[in-house]
């Protein structure tokens, strides 16, 4: 393996840019194609009304809210990785966090339109925004609902500006090495930047701000997610784990969909030398941990719902596993709290094609936890006369796939189009050339550095 | 790109950080202390010429969050007010379910304005200055050092001398090769 | 890790304890064991079954809540808090003695638990039914206990064995049993850093899993109708929280000389202030996720527990829910934000006293309205004397932990001498950043 040097990142970087091959224009249009039948199924919606969807009485809430929670889910890893775990001096995020943070922001972007699609009369949404009218009509601060508008915008806010932020240096790397037009663009994208030591120091501040402040924002977005449930008395819903267990659910899913991302297109983008079988292995090791905290919390909500005698609670938590629900039940334990556990496995964890499968089946899983939390809960009230069931039409159906070629086409013109991969703070993470000892160090060295056998 | 014409100095360019380093505390040594450094990655040995002061990047966040709390408290209590109507039995101004969007809005001003601090103090967007050359972006750190004509030859003297890989004198006499 | 390192380490720790020490903690024991004894024996009060809970609940929480952080930064191959590890790994010295109280509560429980006398329904007349309920508990915490004495084992054996082989006598009967059959510092290193490695993901699952019930069955289930899916995971996260007030307040009194001062320079207290101040947070957070959910319910069977702890003005319980929440989340939380506070030794430590204090004020105000069940009108003074008595015997439990702890420490070398990644721990303080 070619040693890393500062010289080296950048020339990787800049060759992850390089003009795509033609399979890259031929998913781009696939990818296209379901974005067009994306909106072509929300045209149709809006024409036709919210009649076209399986909504109704009692189940009013389904694929689209279980879709937007899913999609606020994916793009908790972002923030983790990019904030958490440089607040927690992990050195495995480099190679990877700039990639988790665009996976944020289109996670988030893609989840905004949910509400809107559930509105169904989405000329109206901005009713929802605190603005001052001639009627004075402000939203109810004290409903969940308003709570959440306002956690995702702050959300998808602050990560846009984060990602900014850590993008300006690898834009002047790009000013520096590229002609033409693409000059001119990161010209203006890179702002001036030239790294003195007068902007690296309040750069370098501003950044650990940004991720102390971005922390304690993350953990309180998924929470507010999870009151939109928990503050109702619905069985199932009013508990008081929700919160910390839709975080980690939603960094299950988020670090999940990363891999599911990362392990072709380190491949394809011949990345391998960066992001190694370390980070990801590092990534299922993460994965562990949030899987046995999901666990826990499936195993708790049962055990109280057993322990404190509430027959609806009780009746609920029976209904899920047995109920017309059942298989979205046990696909989501399979998935979430069985399958990640197969990392525990060194093979797991070194295979990357079984890491690949895994992630996939995690992101099923994390769709239908939401699902079979939202759905199942509806369906059954408390009075069996209000009673009822709800089936994905079609134009759900589609709004959902299309969903998917939405985010799917972002990150791909993200990856081809801005520097992928952090070129300035993966050079940070090598040791600095010097006259005396100039080892220049591979990720492989850090990781081994990392690994258990070295004894003195 | 354009530069200005009545800046002079002696830009010098390292590919190793020790030199490098060592270049600055001769170049100040010898008593000139109008010079600008760049460099390609944020190192701890550089943070000796950031300057004793901490980066005033902080109190903005710390404002920018005060304003957030107290505006989200009186957007959430006022407007209540305003009807002044009981909903799902909660009181009034009820302090709890008001926390979240206090809690929202403290990070959403303080975020901003740390956004906004980083970009001013840092000069951002602004003009390169007149000894950056590409490299300081990719491989090399540099030194432009500030002076008068007379005093130019002494300057990329002293950077030679301290292993400096290449030097040069602005305004450019040659482009020096990448 | 340099032989000279090594060297230095071993020549300043040290292999006496001073008799005034020694003779301090027999008294405060002593005192504490009198008080809880005489109030059980003699005048059977509810004070003293309060006391003994909580002061059990919180010298166990934090004894075992060490090893658990040893087990955690041996997981994540955290460098920095390599010079932490045998100050915390010691605190294991207060869990039998936290088990022992735990006995004699299981073993009295017919006559005090607030479930024994009454007539349960459904899932929890299995679940809460005595003898199924001390049993399970006392096995359960047993079991994390003996799980925590073998990875113990692979963490003193290589340093006991390593610094003998060195020149330095670590005599004693424990540090004697720890190396018996020793086949040389290469093997036996490196099977202990394999061992710990398996190890160490095990005991941390069963410390969540058992504390968790813990949680739940020897707290939550005090107020007979009250539950709350989070109270497990709050229960056993609070016991992490004093876990590592517990290793700050030690490293502070014990650095300098139990090795090189380097190995707990400004650098390391800053950085296990900041773990400090995230536990910090997730205290909060799990705190008001559960007390926003309650409000917002406002269901009969989950309200009261808030109500009667926070807003009764009839009972003085409220008081001490501000100065709980106060001294857990608020005074901890705008503190340790700076480096002034998280950086400098004696601040830090400060701040950790607190949060010990606020801690058992928490379990106090948790166990105590179901047990001292106080009547409408009560005075101050008749939650104050309870807690003077709990604050006397937790004391009278760490002091005999202490002596535990102290009894070991002359056995075992205070840093882990044969931890690969303890040079780099050193690594870490030079940094400037």
């Amino acid at each position: 393996m070619q040693p890393q040097s500062y010289a080296s990142i950048t020339r990787d970087t800049l060759e992850t840019l390089k003009r795509p091959r033609r399979t890259y224009w031929l998913v781009i249009l696939i990818l296209l194609a379901l974005c067009l039948a994306f909106f072509a199924a929300w045209g149709y919606q809006i024409h036709q009304g919210m009649g076209v969807t399986g909504l109704g009485n009692p189940v009013g809430w389904g694929t689209y809210i279980t879709t937007m929670v899913f999609w606020i889910g994916i793009a908790h890893a972002g923030t983790l990785i990019s904030a958490i775990l440089l607040l927690l001096r992990a050195r495995w995020r480099t190679s990877i966090y700039r990639i988790s943070e665009a996976v944020t922001i289109f996670a988030l972007a893609t989840a905004g339109m949910f509400p809107l699609l559930h509105m169904g009369r989405l000329w109206v949404g901005f009713y929802i925004l605190p603005y001052p009218s001639d009627r004075q009509l402000w939203p109810n601060f004290q409903s969940p609902l308003v709570w959440d508008v306002l956690a995702i915008s702050t959300y998808l806010t602050v990560s846009l500006m984060f990602f900014l932020i850590g993008l300006i240096p690898d834009f002047a790397i790009l000013r520096d090495n590229s002609r033409g037009m693409k000059k001119k663009i990161m010209t203006v994208l890179a702002m001036g930047w030239q790294g003195t030591a007068r902007q690296w120091k309040h750069y370098s501040a501003g950044y650990l701000l940004f991720a102390a402040l971005a922390t304690p924002l993350v953990i309180s977005v998924h929470s507010v997610v999870s009151w939109d449930f928990a503050m109702s008395i619905l069985p199932g819903w009013h508990t008081t784990i929700f919160a910390p267990y839709f975080v980690a659910g939603a960094i299950l899913s988020g670090l999940a969909m990363v891999m599911t991302i990362l392990i072709p297109m380190r491949k394809i983008m011949r990345l391998e030398h960066i992001i190694t079988a370390w980070h990801l292995g590092s990534m299922a090791k993460m994965t562990i941990l949030v899987s046995l905290i999901v666990g826990y919390a499936y195993v708790v909500e049962y055990f109280i719902a057993w322990y404190s005698g509430n027959s609806y609670e009780q009746y609920i938590f029976s209904y899920r596993p047995t109920g017309e629900y059942a298989y979205v039940f046990w696909i989501m334990v399979v998935c979430n709290a069985v399958m990640p556990l197969l990392f525990f496995i060194q093979k797991c964890r070194q295979d990357l094609r079984i890491m690949f499968v895994i992630s996939i089946l995690i992101n099923v899983g994390m769709w239908f936890e939401r699902y079979n939390i939202i759905v199942s809960t509806l369906s059954r009230d408390f009075l069996p006369f209000a009673w009822g069931s709800y089936r994905m039409s079609w134009v759900e159906a589609t709004i959902l796939i299309g969903s998917f070629g939405l985010f799917f086409l972002l990150v791909l013109l993200f990856v081809k189009h801005l520097p992928s991969i952090a070129a300035t703070e993966i050079k940070e993470t090598l040791t600095a050339p010097r006259m005396e000892s100039n080892e220049p160090q591979t990720s492989r060295e850090i990781a081994q550095v990392d690994s258990k056998e070295i004894i003195s | 790109m354009k530069r200005r014409i009545e800046e002079c100095g002696v830009v010098g360019s390292f590919a190793h950080l020790d030199s490098f380093i060592e270049a600055i505390y001769t170049i100040r040594a010898e008593g000139f202390d109008q010079f600008e450094i760049f460099s390609p990655v944020l190192h701890e040995d550089l943070q000796a010429f950031m300057g004793e002061k901490k980066s005033p990047v902080r109190i903005s966040t710390l404002v920018g969050a005060l304003a957030g709390l107290i505006g989200a408290g009186l957007l959430t209590a006022l407007s209540v007010l305003i009807w002044n109507m009981v909903v799902g039995g909660k009181p009034i101004v009820s302090i709890p379910a008001f926390m979240v969007p206090g809690f929202e809005l403290t990070i959403l001003f303080a975020a901003v304005a740390t956004f906004l601090a980083v970009f001013y103090f840092a000069g951002l967007p602004g003009k390169l200055s007149a000894g950056y050359h590409p490299r300081f972006s990719n491989d090399c750190f540099g030194i432009y050092v500030k002076t008068s004509q007379q005093q130019q030859a002494q300057i990329k003297m002293l950077l030679e001398k301290k292993k400096a890989q290449s030097c040069w004198l602005v305004p450019q006499e040659e482009t020096p090769s990448r | 890790m340099t032989k000279e390192i090594v060297q230095d380490i071993l020549e300043k720790t040290p292999r006496r304890i001073s008799l005034g020490l020694r003779l301090g903690l027999v008294f405060l024991t002593l005192v504490g064991v009198g008080l809880l004894a005489g109030g059980i024996l003699i005048r059977k009060s509810t004070w003293s079954v309060e006391a003994l809970l909580v002061a059990s609940l919180v010298t166990g929480g934090l004894g075992q809540a060490g090893v658990v952080w040893s087990a955690v930064f041996e997981m994540t191959h955290a460098r920095w808090a390599r010079s932490y590890r045998r100050i915390l790994e010691l605190c294991i010295a207060f869990v039998p003695v936290s088990l022992v109280g735990l006995l004699v509560l299981f073993v009295l429980s017919p006559w005090w638990a607030p479930f024994a006398s009454d007539h349960l329904e459904g899932a929890k007349a299995v679940w809460l039914s005595i003898p199924f309920w001390a049993v399970r508990n006392f096995v359960g915490l047993l079991g994390v206990f003996i799980l925590s004495g073998v990875y113990l084992y692979y963490c003193f054996r290589p340093d006991v064995g390593l610094a003998r082989e060195r020149g330095a006598g670590f005599q004693g009967w424990l540090a004697e049993r720890l190396i018996q059959n020793w086949k040389g510092s290469d093997v036996e290193v490196e099977k202990s850093v394999r061992m710990r490695a398996r190890l160490s993901p095990v005991l941390c699952l069963a410390y969540v899993w058992v504390y968790s019930m813990v949680g739940f069955d020897l707290v939550m289930a005090l107020d007979k109708h009250w539950y709350s899916t989070l109270f497990g995971a709050y229960f056993m996260t609070g016991n992490l929280y004093m876990g590592l007030a517990v290793g700050l307040v030690l490293a502070c009194v014990l650095r300098g000389r139990i090795g090189p001062d380097r190995f707990f320079s400004p650098k390391h207290f800053g950085l296990m202030g900041t773990l400090l101040f995230a536990f910090c947070f997730l205290m909060g957070d799990f705190f008001w996720s559960q007390f926003l959910t309650i409000y917002y319910g406002n269901l009969p069977e989950e309200t009261e527990y808030l109500l009667l702890r926070t807003c009764d003005p009839q009972l003085p319980w409220y008081l001490l829910a501000w100065t709980v929440l106060v001294g857990f989340f608020g005074i901890p939380f705008i503190a340790l934000m700076f480096r002034a506070v998280k950086w400098v030794a004696g601040r830090v430590t400060m701040i950790s006293i607190v949060v010990i204090a606020a801690m058992l004020m928490e379990r106090f105000l948790t166990t105590g309205p179901p047990i001292l069940k106080l009547q409408p009108g009560a005075s101050l003074e008749e939650m104050l004397l309870p807690l003077g008595v709990t604050l006397g015997a937790t004391l009278g439990l760490l002091s005999a932990g202490a002596l535990l702890y102290v009894w070991i420490m002359k056995q075992v070398p205070m840093l882990p001498i044969s931890d690969p990644y303890l040079a780099d721990s050193l690594k870490d303080a030079e940094e400037r950043r």
